[in-house]
């Protein structure tokens, strides 16, 4: 048994065991307050377990691989922070046990989905990064919060049925049919918000209490990222694929944007934020498929790890509460600017290392594009961070600024194995590069708050799609009166003998066929 | 001989068949099925029949199955019956 | 000991249960039923593993007579993995029952139910290990009228009345199974699932009597369309009763189609005719699903979801020719059997706790019954087919069958049962996780932890599909090794 294998287990055993806690009336107390060391044995597998060596434990193989242990570790860090403020969120300090099971539940299959090396442990994870977290969006249990609950939990369930024919199809045909990109693509996209299944996102965040919004738009939408890294193959996969990724990716970065300036509520203004982060990524991954660039998926992680860091902050820094707000402030802006790629910070690095799978064309003009937009966002979701009363209690400060300095810090750790040099990221043609984007969108933004904006009410394009819900109803009262036609005493009788005599016409004519 | 006992047999199934269609009461249709049941029965006699050894009346078998049919349809029927009844008793209070 | 024996004593033994039940009675009823069922477990236990170390099925020929003079018992993959799950499932019954069928004074209602659990155990014995088509149908026969009275336990007009339409579909239904088998005795001159396949020619009587065996399996197994029977009978039963009729009951008649169409007439049967089936599967799976959407009472949603649960069992007979179809129609067939008894049990107890099973007077349930709503939670899962649960390997082995035939369209099925299971568990599971307080009120830990040994159950073959996998494929030819 290898260091590896203990850190595994205790990985996935640590949560779990204190998970199973909450059943004893005496820890039920104290638990809360263990949330914050949960994640640590995921966090030191991802620095000390061994890459690259599958590791077989009950039916599952795990395996640790660039991609994602550098998620896995951002995922663990972020679980820890948040942790670490989650019960302050709370009156008496105090979440109920359903929202504790709820969070360690979709904290292991958050690291579960980085660690799973076969199909069926995989779907596990999955599953289990994407149901039980309903529990965290519905927490408040207002009508709000139950509506955004049943919105998130049908995406989640719309996901896990297009993704169960697909890897059944994976798994029986040694070349898969071309449905299952498509299946893959619709069922992950469900999962990080690509356009049109993107609606879900801005209800649920804004309905979550703070901490599970940190954990979920930072670490639990990474699911989705590191499932299209991984059953899309970028070297296997038609390019035709990659390209409808890349439209639509690029098409959820700046509709995310458009419709996020008209927000007011700062968390619902992060969630379209995390929409139009999880279209460029998807970007990102559909530029590396259609050039059969394998070194992508390795930068798509980068971002992606350095996006679970910053969003996941951002979105405590709208708890944080201080008398003097420039203590929040400032590392909020710097983590928010530095999402855009301000020059130095982590996310700098994150831009200039997915930075040359645009090349030069277009593709790189509207990769800047996006990087300004970013910043014209996170520049309004400033001003309404501060223009905003708070009326929760407040979270303490240390465990944000600790979030703050590993956002800004973190990336500088991967940064030689993403192929960059230092040389490179303090060149004046690179701070420049990533300089003007910024600039850009922060002027643009001031520009626009003298422009008020009509609000679009959170979700958006939800509203549409309630508008076909009549007929949806009445296709399943059609349904309904056949089923109540159909157990009618004489119906059911006389369809008893149809159905006999079709059955051995039927088996003739089939005999007779062959 | 044998297709006269077979027609009768499709006959008794199919106005039994009927009856369990279309007649609402279930009196009616505890005796539709009795109906079918003998129909059934008149069709397994016919196969013994049909499939008899040179020598012998009919193939035993078939007959078998009939005298253990009866037993069933005779149960069932009583078990209807009682059910039918209560529900009459119930409709009474 | 012959290990044939055990064929005999897992027949016998549910049966002299009843005949002791009913003249020491009393307080002895819930005794005698409990003991028997437990030896009941053992024997079926013992069966599949002698069948796991022989690798072969065991077969016992009555009186010593071959057929096709003697009637045959047989007892391959198929029934270990039957017996045992109607064992468990029988137990977990007796185990729950007590405190609705009180072992105090000696009622009318207590005696009954004991007699019957014990009987719907006897009969699908009987049914998993019968090897011969007539003998088959006594067991159906035995078992619908060991079901029949369970639905009118609580009396009232309501119930008889669900009763009764019960028993004359269900007669009808073996009505039009046994004309088929008249008509097979007729065609092939033997009803031995083994000499007919050997001897069974294509021909215009066999089609038919494969064809009226076949829907007549189906209307005993509420099959949409033909499931007009179902949803009162099973919302109307006591809970406990709910659960042997939606486990057990619906899966005797099911097995029968099963024997019939995999072991006895496999290659005589034309491509298309198993398409029927799977379209009425499909439909099953629609309008048992949009119906359990529409329900307000907890154990109608449930008893829907039977209905559309069911349709899934339908979908292997398209896809006959491929490995996977069978284990994954049987993998479905017993997570639901667990998933189901768990559910109509949980159901019971928090309908008894708040006083109703109408699902907006259920609110907050859950926090007064953890324990029952966690079962509950699980046994959603698995119905709903989430991963790791055997719902979802049923799903898995149904889907690889359906894409590796080039069936594609019931995966559209599949995808909608999913979408729709989802819809209406959560309907169910809603109210249950909310957090309104409820007055708390005393449960019984015995009953919880009973329940939650179901859900469990429901989830273990998908956590370890080989073992069952393996046991499935013993004592049959013409099965290969099926992915997981």
């Amino acid at each position: 048994m290898t260091a590896t294998t203990v850190l595994l287990a205790t990985a996935f055993g640590w949560p779990l065991l204190l998970a199973f806690g909450l059943t004893l009336r005496s820890l039920r107390e104290s638990l809360p307050w263990l949330l914050r060391f949960a994640p640590l044995p995921a966090l030191a597998l991802a620095f000390f377990g061994t890459y690259n060596t599958p590791v077989k434990m009950a039916s599952c193989v795990f395996e640790l691989d660039a991609a994602g242990g550098l998620l896995l570790a951002a995922a663990a860090l972020l679980w820890c922070i948040a942790g670490f403020t989650a019960p302050s969120y709370f009156p008496d300090k105090r979440p109920g046990a359903g929202f504790t099971a709820c969070w360690l539940l979709t904290m292991i299959g958050s690291f579960g989905v980085f660690l799973a090396a076969d199909l069926i442990g995989f779907l596990v994870f999955y599953a289990l990064v994407s149901l039980p977290a309903y529990g965290l969006v519905a927490h408040d249990k207002t009508p709000g919060a139950l509506r955004a609950g049943k919105i998130y939990l049908g995406f989640a369930l719309l996901g896990e049925n297009l993704l169960l024919p697909a890897f059944v199809l994976l798994c029986i045909f040694p070349s898969p049919p071309p449905i299952v990109p498509l299946l893959l693509i619709a069922g992950f996209g469900a999962k990080i918000a690509l356009l049109p299944l993107h609606f879900w996102m801005p209800p649920s965040y804004t309905a979550a209490p703070i901490p599970a919004a940190a954990v979920l738009s930072g670490a639990a939408v990474k699911a989705g990222v590191i499932g299209l890294l991984r059953f899309l193959p970028m070297e296997s996969t038609a390019a035709t694929w990659g390209e409808l990724l890349v439209v639509v990716g690029f098409c959820g970065a700046f509709y995310g944007v458009a419709v996020g300036l008209t927000q007011r509520n700062p968390k619902t203004v992060l969630a379209y934020s995390s929409i139009s982060q999880m279209g460029f990524l998807a970007a990102v991954i559909g530029m590396g498929i259609s050039t059969h660039d394998e070194n992508a998926i390795f930068l798509a992680a980068f971002y992606a790890a350095h996006h679970t860091l910053a969003k996941g902050v951002l979105f405590l820094a709208i708890g944080a509460n201080t008398t003097r707000p420039a203590r929040i402030m400032i590392p909020t802006a710097l983590v928010g600017l530095g999402l855009a790629g301000l020059p130095l910070t982590g996310g700098a690095l994150a831009k200039l290392a997915v930075k040359s799978s645009f090349g030069f064309g277009p593709a790189a003009t509207l990769a800047s594009l996006a990087a300004a937009a970013t910043a014209m966002l996170m520049t309004h979701f400033l001003f309404r961070l501060a223009g905003t009363q708070k009326n929760q209690p407040p979270f303490r400060m240390p465990p944000l600024l600790i979030g703050t300095a590993v956002c800004l810090a973190f990336p500088w750790f991967g940064f030689p194995l993403a192929g960059l040099t230092f040389a490179d990221i303090i060149a004046p043609a690179a701070v420049g590069k990533t300089l003007w984007p910024v600039l850009a969108g922060v002027v643009a933004a001031f520009a626009l708050r003298r422009i008020r904006l009509p609000e679009i009410p959170a979700g958006d394009i939800l509203a549409l799609s309630e508008k076909i819900l009549p007929s949806v109803r009445s296709l399943a009262s059609m349904i309904a009166r056949i089923e109540s036609l159909s157990r009618r005493w004489p119906t059911a009788c006389s369809l008893v003998l149809v159905l006999a005599i079709t059955l051995a016409l039927l088996m003739a004519f089939g005999f007779s066929q062959s | 001989m044998i297709t006269i006992f077979g027609i009768c047999a499709s006959s008794l199934v199919g106005l039994g068949l009927y009856g369990l269609i279309v007649h609402p009461s279930p009196l009616r249709k505890i005796l539709s099925f009795n109906v079918l049941g003998c129909g059934i029965f008149l069709l397994l006699g016919t196969i013994a029949r049909r499939g008899a050894d040179a020598g012998l009346g009919g193939d035993p078998v078939p007959q078998a199955l009939v005298i253990t049919g009866i037993v069933v349809a005779f149960s069932a029927t009583a078990l209807a019956l009682m059910l039918a009844r209560s529900l009459n008793d119930e409709d009474d209070q | 000991m012959n290990a044939s024996a055990l064929l005999i004593l897992s027949i016998t033994l549910p049966i002299i249960g009843m005949v002791l039940i009913i003249p020491f009675g009393g307080r002895w009823a819930r005794n005698i039923a409990t003991a028997v069922l437990i030896l009941n477990l053992g024997v079926a236990a013992l069966i599949t593993a002698v069948i796991q170390c022989k690798r072969q099925a065991i077969v016992y020929a009555s009186g010593g007579w071959a057929p096709p003079l003697g009637i045959q018992l047989r007892a391959d993959g198929l029934s270990a993995v039957m017996l045992l799950t109607t064992a468990l499932i029988a137990l977990a019954a007796a185990v729950y029952a007590p405190r609705e069928f009180s072992s105090g004074a000696e009622t009318r209602k207590s005696l009954t139910f004991w007699t019957l659990l014990a009987g719907v155990c006897a009969a699908m014995n009987t049914i998993f290990l019968g090897n011969d088509f007539f003998n088959l149908y006594v067991a159906l026969e035995l078992l619908t009228f060991a079901a029949v009275p369970l639905v009118c336990m609580s009396g009232g007009k309501a119930t008889l009345e669900a009763a009764l339409r019960y028993l004359l579909f269900a007669l009808s239904g073996s009505a039009l199974y046994l004309l088929g088998v008249a008509l097979l005795y007729g065609a092939c001159g033997t009803l031995d699932i083994g000499g007919i396949s050997s001897v069974a020619q294509p021909g215009p009587t066999l089609w038919a009597a494969i064809a009226l065996m076949t829907i007549g399996l189906a209307a005993k197994t509420a099959l949409f369309p033909l499931h007009l029977w179902l949803p009162p009978a099973h919302a109307g039963a006591p809970p406990v009763a709910s659960a042997l009729l939606s486990a057990l009951v619906v899966k005797g008649s099911f097995f029968l189609a099963v024997r019939l169409w995999f072991d006895a007439v496999p290659g005589l049967i034309g491509a298309q005719a198993g398409q029927i089936l799977g379209i009425m599967g499909t439909g099953a799976i629609v309008a048992g699903g949009v119906m359990a959407l529409r329900q307000e009472r907890l154990k109608l949603l449930i008893a829907y979801s039977t209905v559309a649960q069911i349709g899934y069992l339908f979908l292997m007979f398209p896809m006959m020719g491929q490995p996977e179809a069978l284990p994954g129609g049987m993998f479905q067939a017993v997570s639901h059997a667990f998933a189901k008894a768990a559910m109509f049990m949980a159901a019971g107890l928090m309908a008894e706790a708040a006083g109703s099973d109408r699902l907006d007077c259920l609110r907050g349930v859950g926090r007064t019954m953890p324990l029952t709503a966690c079962a509950f939670i699980l046994a959603a899962l698995s119905l709903t087919g989430i991963p790791p649960t055997g719902g979802f390997a049923a799903k898995w082995l149904l889907l690889s069958a359906a894409f590796s035939s080039g069936q594609w369209w019931w995966a559209l099925a599949i995808f909608a049962g999913g979408l729709l299971a989802g819809g209406y568990m959560f309907r169910a599971l809603s109210p249950v996780i909310s957090n309104v307080t409820q007055p708390a009120v005393k449960i019984s830990r015995t009953q919880e932890l009973a329940i939650l040994a179901l859900a469990i159950c429901a989830l273990l073959p998908g956590i370890f599909p080989q073992k069952p996998l393996e046991l499935l494929s013993i004592g049959r030819p013409k099965f290969e090794e099926a992915r997981p």
